[in-house]
């Protein structure tokens, strides 16, 4: 389907390309607020992706699915901002696991939105490449190859990236719902 | 009873972890900026056609000034003619040449730009 509105765009019909943004605009958000944790940066950031994949689209060759370069893209727009902008992150305190246990058990209990805001805050605390790998290999469902691919970093290290990233979000989801249950009761 | 480090679980939680964007007008925004773009590039290459248009024109005047200079035969402002011929074709080929430089780089760029 992305590449009948490719073709559409290319032949001159720049509405075809609304078609993409609706289609690609919330991975892209997801993938730019892993990098830079804020988001009016990462509307800024996805912004300037879709206008710049705009102007190069001439040069997508299909090697590849559209996907997978326009996220590279957001990636390399999103580190470029957090570079500019210094962006600072949370370490995580280590926990003993039996408490890990006990918290992952009421965590997976709670109801779905509420998963969905502890997910994410523990997504905006753990590293930038951390949440980034998490949510392309979880969410987009991307392989490691393809991770490759968005990110430039090589197969081992996103391995590498990957596991770390479990370790410390399960440490960081564990700290934030305790410091909920403490603030609440 | 799921644990949190399996495969699946982690997988599970991760599938909630998608953001939308909290900008309702945000594709009409981007949208807008891409029109603007457009108008932005049928500006320039308006812009340059115009100034192939003067140039061409400009040249013309600068030949034709020579020529019907040499057609005159009596001083003006009290110079002689061939005085004021050659300071004239010096500006004029400094500036013709300035004139294609810039043109041609000018073109250029808008080739770069209508090319994305």
């Amino acid at each position: 389907m992305d590449e009948i509105y490719i073709q559409r765009i290319l032949e001159g019909d720049h509405q075809a390309f609304r078609q993409l943004i609706t289609k690609y605009k919330d991975m892209a958000y997801s993938i730019a607020m892993s990098v830079v944790k804020d988001e009016f940066y990462a509307e800024e950031i996805i912004q300037g992706s879709f206008l710049i994949a705009y102007d190069k689209l001439a040069t997508f060759k299909g090697a590849s699915k559209f996907s997978t370069w326009f996220y590279r893209i957001v990636t390399n727009q999103s580190f470029k901002l957090a570079k500019r902008h210094k962006t600072e992150f949370v370490d995580f305190v280590e926990i003993p696991p039996e408490i890990s246990d006990e918290i992952d058990n009421a965590i997976l209990k709670l109801e779905a939105d509420d998963q969905k805001y502890y997910i994410n805050e523990a997504l905006k605390k753990i590293s930038a490449k951390e949440s980034l790998v998490l949510r392309l290999f979880y969410l987009n469902e991307n392989s490691v190859e393809e991770i490759t691919e968005v990110t430039g970093w090589s197969s081992s290290n996103i391995k590498v990236i990957l596991h770390r990233a479990r370790i410390n979000l399960r440490h960081i989801l564990t700290e934030i719902y305790k410091l909920d249950k403490k603030v609440l009761y | 009873m799921k644990d949190i480090d399996s495969e699946q679980t982690f997988r599970e939680i991760m599938s909630k972890s998608k953001l939308d964007v909290p900008f309702p007008d945000f594709d009409d925004k981007v949208m807008g900026l891409i029109e603007k773009k457009l108008l932005k590039k049928v500006a320039i290459s308006r812009d340059i056609k115009l100034s192939w248009v003067f140039f061409i024109l400009g040249s013309a005047f600068g030949i034709l000034v020579p020529i019907l200079l040499s057609q005159v035969q009596q001083p003006v402002l009290g110079m002689d003619i061939d005085n004021l011929r050659i300071p004239f074709l010096i500006i004029f080929s400094f500036l013709i040449l300035s004139q294609i430089d810039s043109l041609i780089d000018f073109y250029k760029r808008q080739k770069n730009i209508t090319k994305r």
